[in-house]
């Protein structure tokens, strides 16, 4: 309605719509390379991503008509079966990490493996920490990252389906050249991957400069189960969504400021 | 981003929400990422390359996005404004490879190959001889901006909307308006400039 009354503003919205396309044109004005190779790439990529996921359903259901099949041989084998059932389930008490995360719906590549990657620390203060900005630590060089592959029996994997990960963050004191401190972590296979292990660590080292955790507490339970840690900060039990995240950082801020 | 392209963009996106009370296949997901890979991936090849990275490396990051993209849709994520999401992916991935090329830079120094990926800012013999002196100045007018308005510009130049570029850049829907004015403005006298050399 306005427009159509003021000339002032059409001529402006005019020069703007030009501006506009000249610039669209200007940053369009680049040659890139043909789209073919990058597609087929992605497209052989998110195939293995496909055949795994229905690997994994494929796999759910032929368990559960095995169940069944032997459930329908009969008293005698269902009390054989019952009973084996009881075996089992006493051994399962005895359970290691690994296994109790399977339990809770964790994959066992979402954590790592104790013996192997116990976790790793340098001598620093809080100071140190605080003045810190973000990632200050390069990229694992690749000996290293094969070194930890090896460890894991990974050897045969593409890196790129992977984040040589810092138990510790180096962000909180974790030991930056340490294997002991480095995993393989998986980016997408599993719910609980290296971007939500991210959030922890940047929640935990706002708190740990905040003084609200101490850098020990927080360095103890990234070596320990970081998942557990994470449901215990976050006050969830699956990994938050990026707006919930957002609206935990701002409410930290006020609190920083307040 | 061309008019098709967003209309293409927009299309998967609305066929995506449609689709969000149903639960989609492992196939159905990947055709709907393969295309949407195919009408964005020319705009955020250009806006990865904007921020500095050799070409190569910005194809990777790509890669990466959509990856994350078919597990955020196989997790039953929300599918509301996939355009901006995998915007949004692609300028975090970048901005952190940046951040890890410098500081090995910093360490080893440069690599002749990637040296050679740099985009070259002066103009091509072509703009030379076809006297495409507009688009040089606006260019360097560009590349004069603060880093968060170039940003905006080139997000706004592949068609995202203020809201979606806010987004992206993780900063207020104000902040995006206020740098958008002042850049255009200044671009608006660049433009000006060029026009009273023609003349």
């Amino acid at each position: 309605m306005h427009l159509a009354t003021c000339e002032r503003c059409r001529t402006r919205r005019a020069e703007l719509a030009r501006l506009s396309e000249a610039l669209r044109a200007t940053c369009q004005n680049e040659v890139l390379p043909s789209i073919g190779a990058s597609r087929a790439q992605l497209k052989s990529r998110l195939d293995e991503l496909v055949c795994a996921a229905q690997g994994e359903t494929a796999g759910r259901w032929l368990d559960r008509w095995a169940v069944l099949r032997r459930v329908a041989y009969g008293p005698a084998v269902m009390l054989m079966v019952a009973l084996a059932g009881l075996l089992i389930g006493i051994r399962h008490h005895r359970v290691s990490r690994d296994t109790s995360a399977e339990a809770a719906g964790i994959p066992p590549t979402a954590l790592p493996q104790p013996n192997l990657t116990p976790g790793a620390i340098r001598r620093v203060s809080l100071a140190d920490v605080c003045r810190m900005p973000e990632e200050t630590v390069g990229a694992v060089p690749v000996a290293l990252q094969r070194e930890v592959l090896r460890e894991y029996r990974l050897q045969d994997v593409r890196l790129a389906d992977y984040e040589l990960d810092y138990l510790i963050t180096p962000d909180l004191g974790g030991a930056a050249d340490d294997v002991r401190n480095l995993w393989p972590e998986p980016h997408y296979s599993v719910e609980w991957n290296s971007y939500v292990k991210d959030d922890l660590e940047n929640y935990l080292h706002q708190q740990v400069c905040a003084r609200k955790i101490a850098l020990p507490v927080a360095q103890h339970a990234l070596a320990t189960d970081w998942i557990a840690a994470y449901k215990k900060y976050f006050h969830t039990n699956t990994p938050l969504a990026e707006g919930q995240l957002r609206r935990l950082r701002i409410a930290a801020r006020r609190e920083r400021r307040g | 981003m061309s008019t098709s392209s967003q209309n293409l963009t927009a299309g998967l996106s609305r066929a995506m929400e449609a689709a969000a009370e149903r639960e989609l296949g492992p196939r159905e997901i990947e055709r709907l990422v393969m295309e949407m890979f195919d009408a964005t991936r020319n705009p955020l090849l250009r806006y990865v390359s904007s921020l500095g990275m050799p070409v190569c490396e910005g194809e990777e990051i790509i890669q990466e996005a959509f990856l994350a993209l078919f597990r955020h849709l196989q997790l039953g994520r929300p599918r509301e404004n996939l355009r901006a999401w995998i915007f949004r992916v692609t300028h975090n991935l970048a901005l952190k490879q940046r951040h890890m090329n410098r500081r090995l830079l910093l360490k080893h120094g440069p690599e002749p190959a990637v040296l050679d990926q740099q985009r070259d800012p002066s103009p091509s013999p072509e703009e030379q001889v076809f006297g495409k002196q507009r688009q040089q100045y606006l260019r360097a007018a560009l590349a004069a901006m603060p880093e968060r308005d170039q940003r905006c510009l080139r997000l706004r130049a592949e068609g995202l909307r203020y809201r979606e570029i806010a987004r992206v850049l993780g900063i207020s829907l104000g902040a995006v308006s206020i740098s958008l004015t002042r850049s255009l403005a200044r671009l608006g006298r660049a433009d000006g400039r060029c026009n009273g050399e023609r003349q």
